[in-house]
């Protein structure tokens, strides 16, 4: 019930502020930045390229 | 912080600069939570949300973003200096053969497996085998106690620390008080310093007493730590009767000093802590005395007093 609740919720305050930015606590990345989630595919990419790899943690809250 | 920053268009020149990483953790223990949590593991992660600038070659952290979009350029620009294009794709495929290790755990956590992986090359394959053995034979991992306190990892650190509170090895009180002396190699040196505490109070003896007293009368009310230290020396005066005089003396000076003009959220932790020193007080000596109807400078020193 209330997990319904807070779908509800989310949904009128979504509805109320428009489309929703990705924030921390998001399962979407913020927007802008060429985001991927394969930390395997991610190293591979930096270390062929020689770049650093930047790392967002985030988590649910 | 992220909320302003990462999607600042004011990034834009690093968007090539970097290979960007996003993980999200859910907590659901799904496929996908589990990768995700074998990533934040492998770089020690035990709060949220953190940023991470990391040699894809040594996989250590090479720089600190900072908060805004000039210092996050900057550290991008210092990072971007230190790494080079790498020859091999050696590291990479040393981590993919660890995944596999450690997933191999996830699906079949078998204690013999765990006992073997317990003393990988691997920091995931290692926490694996000790998640395992935590659940299943935490005496395996007790007994290793001082070799696994020392692996530099936060959430290895905890979990061994978690085993401890349950066992009560006194074999681990000392490694166990040079990590609240000095928590080495620690992302979160405070919060280790609590599991390290928190499990002293089931392996700690009398010396524990001494490292755990200045954590306990800081009077930082708003730091969990002190709760924690004010508890633990309750419990190792319950279990060691000769370290309950010098807990008593530790405990009156605990009494945490009320602030001159405390707002709302001060007072409240405040009074709880004067009331948990208290509550140690009364548990240890058998003695009950009253606590007053106001905490205030002035009824804190008869506290003190009456103890």
């Amino acid at each position: 019930m209330n997990v319904m609740r807070h779908a509800l919720l989310g949904l009128a305050i979504a509805s109320v502020c428009g489309p929703v930015i990705a924030t921390a606590g998001s399962e979407t990345p913020p927007p802008g930045a060429p985001w991927q989630r394969d930390f395997g595919q991610v190293h591979r990419e930096a270390l062929r390229t020689g770049k650093p790899i930047f790392i967002y943690f985030t988590k649910t809250y | 912080m992220e909320k302003q920053l990462l999607p600042d268009v004011a990034l834009k020149p690093a968007y090539s600069r970097v290979v960007w990483l996003y993980v999200f953790r859910d907590f659901s223990n799904s496929v996908a939570d589990r990768a995700a949590e074998r990533v934040a593991l492998r770089f020690g992660l035990t709060s949220w949300p953190q940023h991470l600038l990391v040699d894809p070659d040594s996989l250590r952290v090479v720089g600190d973003t900072g908060r805004t979009s000039q210092r996050f350029l900057a550290a991008v620009d210092r990072a971007a200096s230190r790494v080079k294009p790498s020859r091999s794709l050696k590291s990479a495929e040393r981590v993919q053969q660890a995944d596999t290790r450690a997933m191999e755990l996830e699906k079949n956590r078998n204690v013999a497996l765990a006992g073997k992986y317990l003393a990988d090359a691997d920091i995931v394959v290692r926490f694996r085998a000790l998640e395992t053995l935590a659940e299943k034979q935490p005496n395996i991992v007790a007994a290793q106690a001082l070799q696994l306190l020392r692996v530099p990892n936060d959430p290895f650190r905890y979990e061994v620390c978690k085993v401890l509170a349950k066992t009560g090895d006194s074999a681990a009180a000392d490694a166990l008080q040079q990590i609240v002396k000095q928590p080495a190699n620690s992302r979160n040196p405070n919060v280790l310093r609590m599991r390290a505490v928190t499990a002293l109070a089931a392996c700690g003896d009398e010396d524990s007493v001494n490292v755990i007293a200045p954590f306990a009368s800081s009077g930082q009310f708003l730091n969990s730590l002190t709760g924690t230290s004010v508890t633990a020396l309750a419990a190792i005066a319950d279990r060691r009767p000769a370290a309950k005089k010098a807990v008593r003396d530790v405990l009156k000076r605990s009494y945490p000093q009320p602030p001159a003009n405390p707002n709302a959220v001060q007072q409240r932790y405040c009074l709880s802590l004067a009331k948990k020193v208290h509550a140690a007080l009364q548990q240890i000596t058998g003695r009950q005395v009253g606590f007053p109807a106001e905490y205030n400078r002035s009824t804190r020193a008869m506290l003190i007093q009456s103890w």
